[in-house]
């Protein structure tokens, strides 16, 4: 699942949130078709409901694989 | 010149030695990341802003500020004044402004008076004397929108912030901008507990930065108009800046170096906090000490705090500041004469016409360069 942020800055916000919960993520380029987003992204096989509920304060899309 | 002899003391201007970790830090990010935060998605590009955001992260825990979407970096404080200033203001806004500040912030308020957009109220020194702050009410209008002061005074060095004050006008819903250029890297600010609505610093004074760094922190949200307009690494498809913080405010390529080089500096700051303290309250004693026993020298004071930064002014009789430090420089010994970027504050310490000789010592500065400086004044001076 990627989780497509607008600012670069809360791509980074997030990393800081799931890396001390010690949750596996990626830092990735945003997929193409979502490019009017900024252009990395988080993309993470974790539940997304339990990344949800971490990232309620940042804006964000889901988009699956 | 071997400088083994040189004598800086004009670290209020520039501390122009930083801790070998700045150093250390600015040829880390020059040679291993040397790239740009937000520009492309390969791994550099991501370490790149990896490294803008644990420096956001710094500035915004060492200010207290709540969040790092807030903290907005910009070249210097000048610029983040600029930012601020013409973002925020509008058309009949009032803008209350203390005696003590510098040009950075003077010359945008007067330019934006000039042009009819707003009005401001010069203070009283007096209102800045503790327990003085029912005095603000006699310049409070229903418009008066913002309150500017520094933390000290780039001048004499007094400490001029007061948490008092700005809880008192927080109460009478005027905003806070505090302009953090000086004392920033000794005097700890709490922008929630001290009612800061908003910081200007700047990186390469007593912040051990390097010179090109410096930015403006908010206590909430920042809805303000961007300064300057260009690319932000996100939402490339708008024609003009998205409405994204921060980076709606940071168009253009940032100064990732000298950024990342100023966390470095926060981070030996705040491990060092009481040795820095501890030496340069001694260096000062002492300076201040030599200048109060000649009799040719007279110390220029706003006599409002007895807390000060280790900076003093001075003017000495039979010469003009601009002979003394052409004399002092003949001998390797660096400060500032003149005016210092600051015709309100000059005027306010009735020093408007010759300026002062300003003396800012850092902690890297030496006793034996105190004691030095202070024997080659007293050659001078003839004492």
């Amino acid at each position: 699942m990627y989780y497509i942020f607008f600012s670069t800055n809360d791509v980074y916000i997030a990393e800081d949130i799931l890396g001390n919960k010690g949750l596996s993520y990626e830092i990735v380029p945003t997929p193409v078709k979502d490019s009017v987003y900024c252009g990395v992204s988080i993309y993470s096989d974790e539940e997304p409901r339990v990344l949800k509920k971490l990232l309620a304060s940042l804006s964000y899309e889901l988009v699956e694989e | 010149m071997n400088k083994q002899d040189l004598i800086y003391l004009d670290n209020a201007a520039t501390s122009r030695i930083k801790p070998d970790q700045v150093y250390g830090a600015w040829d880390f990010y020059t040679r291993q990341i040397g790239t740009s935060p937000g520009r492309g998605s390969h791994f550099l590009a991501i370490e790149a802003s990896r490294c803008l955001y644990k420096a956001r992260k710094a500035i915004s825990q060492y200010f207290v500020s709540p969040s790092t979407e807030n903290i907005v970096f910009t070249k210097n404080a000048t610029e983040a004044f600029n930012l601020f200033l013409n973002g925020y203001l509008n058309i009949g806004d009032h803008v209350l402004v203390s005696p003590f500040e510098h040009n950075a912030i003077f010359r945008p308020l007067n330019k934006l008076k000039d042009q009819g957009v707003i009005d401001y109220s010069i203070l009283p020194v007096e209102v800045f004397q503790p327990g003085k702050e029912e005095l603000f009410c006699e310049f409070i209008r229903e418009n008066t929108k913002l309150f500017v002061m520094p933390l000290a005074s780039n001048i004499t060095g007094e400490i001029v912030f007061s948490s008092t004050i700005s809880r008192y006008l927080n109460k009478k819903g005027i905003k806070i901008l505090l302009d953090a250029a000086q004392g920033a890297g000794r005097i700890r600010l709490d922008m929630e507990e001290d009612k800061l609505d908003y910081i200007v610093f700047t990186g390469h004074k007593d912040l051990y930065g390097l010179p090109g760094t410096g930015g403006l922190c908010s206590r909430n949200y920042l809805n303000i108009e961007p300064l300057i307009q260009g690319g932000t690494g996100i939402h490339a498809e708008t024609y003009i800046n998205p409405d994204i913080n921060p980076e709606r405010y940071e168009a253009g390529t940032l100064n990732m170096p000298g950024i990342w080089s100023l966390k470095s500096g926060i981070k030996y700051i705040e491990e060092n906090v009481e040795r820095i303290k501890d030496k340069e309250e001694k260096l000062f004693v002492i300076l201040k000490k030599g200048l109060e026993e000649n009799s040719n020298i007279r110390i220029h004071k706003y006599n409002i705090s007895e807390k000060s930064l280790p900076i003093i002014s001075f003017t000495a009789k039979d010469y003009s500041c601009q002979e003394m430090a052409y004399k002092l420089n003949k001998e390797k010994i660096c400060v500032r004469a003149g005016m210092h970027c600051n015709i309100l504050g000059h005027t306010s310490l009735g020093t408007k016409e010759n300026g002062t000789i300003r003396v800012s010592l850092d902690y890297f500065n030496k006793e034996k360069e105190i004691n030095k400086f202070l024997d080659v004044i007293n050659k001078i001076t003839k004492r």
